[in-house]
């Protein structure tokens, strides 16, 4: 069971980790609109020479392999409560590590969010 | 891109219709994918689990006759990669402490989804639970979202 909990943990933390290593590279491009294809591929050659896009693939290729693990091996529907958790640890990085600022509103919404997915998950 | 996609969903400051509309794509996807996974894993992620130990040669190609005979996979692979695109989009527009909430509706959809497409009962607590889901994003995608213009938290090093 505690074995159970870390693993399936640690999946949800290099989630996170892949999450804000990936907006942390966003967030040093300069914001450009995208109209054509043109502008599509130019975006795409920007986002992958980020290194910290490049961790951030690494983190789900690793991410991906780990959650086919989850999915095989436990009933997904009891490892979901842990997704919400993932959510109050993405809000507290981004409001200390990317420096975001966040409305109270936000919080409540997210406190919502996460009971209702302990809710739907555990009926 | 059309001035009323640009413009925020409640207000300058606010979520833009385009990027809500970026994040709800990535939800579809997502929710798709998840479905196919969950569908398709049952046999072949025991093959990529034994094929992730050295010196499993028959694990190996166990795992490549899974990987061919399960296009299941292939396709939620395919769609998840795909996703990354949009996401990685949508984040550029959008905080990632409102695009992460947004994104959990996905929590809510699957179960909606099988309420309306394979008739599935839904408990009261998951109807509630849906409910709140709903709520919550909604709340979130309506405060404040980093203006566009704001310059970058980390500069880029070089």
């Amino acid at each position: 069971m505690i074995g159970t909990i870390l693993f399936v943990g640690l999946v949800v933390l290099i989630q996170m980790a892949g999450q804000v290593c990936l907006k942390r590279g966003l967030n040093s491009l300069p914001q450009t609109a995208i109209q054509g294809a043109g502008d599509i591929v130019r975006f795409l050659l920007m986002v992958f020479r980020l290194r910290y896009v490049q961790i951030a693939l690494l983190l789900w290729g690793t991410w991906y392999l780990l959650y086919l693990t989850v999915l095989h091996k436990f009933d997904i529907s009891k490892s979901f409560p842990l997704n919400s958790l993932d959510l109050l640890l993405i809000l507290l990085v981004s409001r200390f590590y990317l420096r975001e600022i966040l409305p109270w509103p936000r919080w409540v919404g997210a406190a919502l969010i996460c009971t209702g997915v302990v809710l739907v998950a555990s009926s | 891109m059309s001035n009323s996609l640009n413009r925020g969903i409640r207000g300058p400051h606010s979520l833009s219709l385009h990027a809500l509309l970026l994040l709800l794509c990535v939800v579809a996807v997502d929710s798709t994918s998840q479905l196919l996974l969950k569908s398709a894993v049952e046999r072949a992620s025991h093959a990529v689990v034994l094929a992730m130990l050295p010196e499993n040669d028959s694990a190996a190609t166990a795992l490549a006759n899974e990987m061919l005979t399960e296009p299941r996979l292939w396709i939620a692979t395919g769609l998840l990669c795909v996703n990354f695109l949009i996401w990685a989009r949508a984040l550029m527009l959008v905080d990632l402490s409102i695009a992460v909430p947004v994104i959990n509706l996905s929590y809510a959809i699957v179960p909606v989804g099988a309420w309306i497409f394979l008739r599935e009962e839904i408990s009261i607590q998951r109807w509630v639970g849906v409910a709140l889901i709903f709520t919550g994003v909604m709340i979130c995608s309506l405060t404040r979202n980093r203006p566009p213009e704001h310059p970058p938290a980390h500069p880029l090093p070089k």
